[in-house]
């Protein structure tokens, strides 16, 4: 019994989602090439449904596990991927024109893989990751990280959607993307959003540590690697805030900075099951 | 199946020919109930727009060409050799015909959105003048929705086929909602105004006007509820507008480079130019900067193309939309025709059953009545279902017609009224 509940989380289900989100990947491909708005919407719930079977998932190895789904970077890889397929419906419902769902599919479907292909299975977890500060911690981080990465998806369609302006092309993109006041609207709130969730993080983070006296030197290491992440995320926010730029250079920066912050938190996470064991 | 219609559009007639074949809206039931007084029409439908004016007909027989070419004359008011130019489609013909005109695939403008609304009303007209039929009743309003699902799945309608929409909708792609933007108008000519007011139509309010002629720019201004600045327009004005339009007829740059070089360089939102000036107004280097997006007539005429290239594409689609839905109605119409011959096989058995019931109740206990009729309905009802699926199976060889008429015959009630009018139905169809 307990061999075939360990098969169903951690080879059937995941297997099971990568083929549907492939599978809504090409269908939003066709849809792209062939607009048709029934099917559209058709798209739309059977992404609800698998967000579902996804969030089902994840409770059933939180349980089986004692624990949240973050013990492996593996884990945190699919976890992660949840947040972000989670933000991307939460943010699609308010822009009317959906074609933007690609880019978040595209790196679900990479988390689902990484995460598969790095091991779900907690065989040694770091000893801190089982007390209740770092699964807090890690969620607000990761819910964080989950709506700058949507930020950077509408910065992303700004920017081709400039492009497509700015060289009177005209082309699919033109017609398709939501109008550029609204990705500006979109990118702002999922800014705002994201950095809240990134405070919280950093902030919960020190209580994390402090509480943890016998944390090892990694911890602390990620401790400045979150207040360096924090440093960029305020500063993004309150350039947005304060309109230090145009809009169209706000949106590459953007791009720009919620690569950075993402590639600071796949470098802290790493520090935290890698970092300890040199 | 029992429809006609005969038409003339953009491509069978000039303007002058399609303008005598209009018939005015008011005018409309006179028509309609005319052709219904004719002895050979059970029903009839008029599609009357600028670019055509068609007349729909479930006839009790098939006319002849050259009598119906005569009817349609006399009806639109047109003389006998007008008629030559009408096209005549029958059956399952006519109702694609009116499928692809709902769809907008038959329109001048492809995938264009009034046509639907236009047969909506020629339906809802012939329905208030009591002139249409139950076949013309299911055409028309599959017809309807046939169009509608034609625009849901494809993108036939999307995107503007005019210079003029085309500025709106590039404006739309930049700032999604006009009303909350702010105009500035240089020039107050023709152009101007009708860029303001497909602006207006667009949601936009607040405006202000650059004329070389103050009184003239006072006039427009007030006539559009906005205000007025100097010409040429300053910084400041390119610091407060969101949309520029320029339609001046001046002979060289209105707004060069360098006279708005430093406001716009200093913006942090988008400034979008719409140059409808020929020659231009607005100096082509100025969208280079940032945040300023500069559009030209030609530029339009680009979109306009691109978007007529895409409407194309999706008229394929569009086409096998309404084959399926041609199928559709195909199907129905078959049901249809053997629909009072299946009706009256049902009354027949209902009839033997409840006498039988009611004969053989002595026989029971009450408590067993209940699970009698019970039972009998269901031997009824499976003995009904074999006979109509045999009946459809038939449908596929054109058989149905030969069965409805045997079921009629073998199934007559003392009514033979209704029989006789079944039998007759389908006499004509097996006749056609």
């Amino acid at each position: 019994m307990e061999d075939k509940l360990t098969m169903l989380l951690y080879n059937l289900l995941p297997a099971f989602l990568i083929l549907m989100y492939g599978g809504l990947l090409a269908f939003w491909a066709i849809l792209y090439h062939n607009p048709d708005e029934l099917l559209e919407r058709l798209a739309t719930r059977i992404g609800w449904v698998t967000l579902g079977v996804y969030a089902i998932w994840l409770a059933t190895l939180s349980i089986a596990q004692r624990q949240i789904p973050i013990l492996t970077a593996g884990q945190i890889s699919v976890f992660l991927g949840f947040l972000i397929w989670m933000d991307q419906l939460f943010l699609q419902r308010r822009a009317p024109q959906r074609i933007l769902v690609v880019l978040p599919l595209i790196t679900v479907v990479v988390l689902l893989l990484v995460g598969f292909a790095g091991g779900l299975r907690h065989a040694a977890a770091p000893e801190q990751l089982h007390s209740a500060w770092s699964a807090v911690h890690i969620i607000l981080s990761m819910a964080g990280v989950a709506m700058l990465f949507g930020s950077g998806v509408y910065g992303t369609g700004s920017v081709l959607l400039k492009h497509e302006l700015k060289s009177r092309r005209f082309g699919r993109l033109f017609s398709r993307l939501p109008s550029m006041d609204e990705m500006h609207r979109l990118r702002a709130f999922a800014l705002y959003f994201g950095w809240s969730l990134i405070t919280a993080s950093f902030a919960s983070s020190v209580v994390f540590l402090f509480s943890a006296r016998s944390g090892s030197p990694s911890f602390f290491s990620h401790l400045h690697e979150m207040f360096a992440l924090w440093v960029v995320a305020s500063l993004l926010a309150l350039s947005e805030r304060l309109k230090w730029f145009g809009d169209q250079k706000q949106a590459r920066l953007t791009v720009a900075l919620s690569a950075l912050i993402i590639l600071l938190i796949a470098g802290s996470v790493a520090q935290i099951f890698f970092g300890g064991r040199s | 199946m029992k429809l006609e219609m005969i038409g003339l559009n953009h491509r069978a007639a000039n303007l002058t020919l399609r303008e005598r074949a209009a018939i005015a809206p008011e005018s409309l039931p006179g028509v309609l109930k005319r052709a219904v007084a004719h002895p050979n029409i059970e029903g009839a439908a008029i599609l009357s727009t600028c670019n055509r004016a068609e007349l729909y007909l479930s006839p009790t027989f098939h006319f002849d060409q050259t009598e119906f070419r005569l009817l349609y004359c006399d009806l639109f008011g047109l003389d006998p050799q007008d008629g030559e130019s009408a096209y005549i489609h029958r059956d399952s013909m006519a109702v694609k015909h009116l499928f692809r005109v709902s769809s907008g695939l038959d329109s001048q403008m492809i995938g264009e959105i009034q046509i639907l609304a236009q047969v909506k009303s020629a339906y809802a007209t012939a329905l208030e003048t009591a002139c249409t039929s139950a076949i013309l009743n299911r055409l028309f309003t599959h017809a309807i929705s046939c169009g509608k699902l034609v625009r849901t799945r494809t993108a036939i309608s999307q995107g503007a086929v005019s210079v003029a929409y085309a500025a709106i909708e590039v404006a739309q792609r930049l700032f999604n909602k006009l009303d909350t933007k702010k105009i500035l108008l240089v020039g107050a000519g023709e152009t101007s105004a009708l860029a303001a007011k497909y602006l207006a139509d667009a949601g936009a309010c607040t405006w202000r006007v650059s004329n070389r002629t103050q009184s003239r720019a006072e006039a427009f201004a007030c006539k559009i509820g906005g205000s007025t600045t100097t010409f040429p327009p300053t910084n400041d004005d390119f610091d407060w507008a969101d949309i520029v339009v320029c339609a001046t007829s001046a002979p060289t740059h209105i707004i060069t480079r360098a006279s708005a070089d430093s406001a716009v360089r200093a913006r942090k939102r988008p400034l979008l130019f719409l140059d409808l000036a020929v020659p231009r107004d607005v100096d082509g280097a100025l969208g280079e900067c940032e945040e300023v997006y500069l559009y030209t007539v030609d530029d339009f005429q680009e979109l306009v193309a691109a978007n007529l290239r895409a409407r194309q594409k999706e008229a394929l689609r569009a086409e096998e939309i309404v084959e399926r839905e041609g199928e559709t109605f195909a199907e129905w119409y078959r049901q249809n025709r053997i629909a009072p011959s299946i009706q009256q096989l049902q009354i027949a058995l209902e009839t033997i059953r409840t006498s039988e019931v009611e004969q053989q109740s002595h026989h029971f206990h009450e408590t067993d009545r209940v699970e009698v009729d019970k039972f009998s309905r269901s031997l009824m009802k499976r003995v009904t279902s074999l006979i109509v699926a045999n009946m459809r199976r038939a449908s596929e060889d054109g058989k149905d017609l030969d069965l409805a008429r045997a079921i009629a015959l073998a199934f007559a009630g003392k009514d033979q009224e209704t029989t006789d009018k079944i039998l007759e139905k389908l006499s004509h169809e097996l006749s056609h």
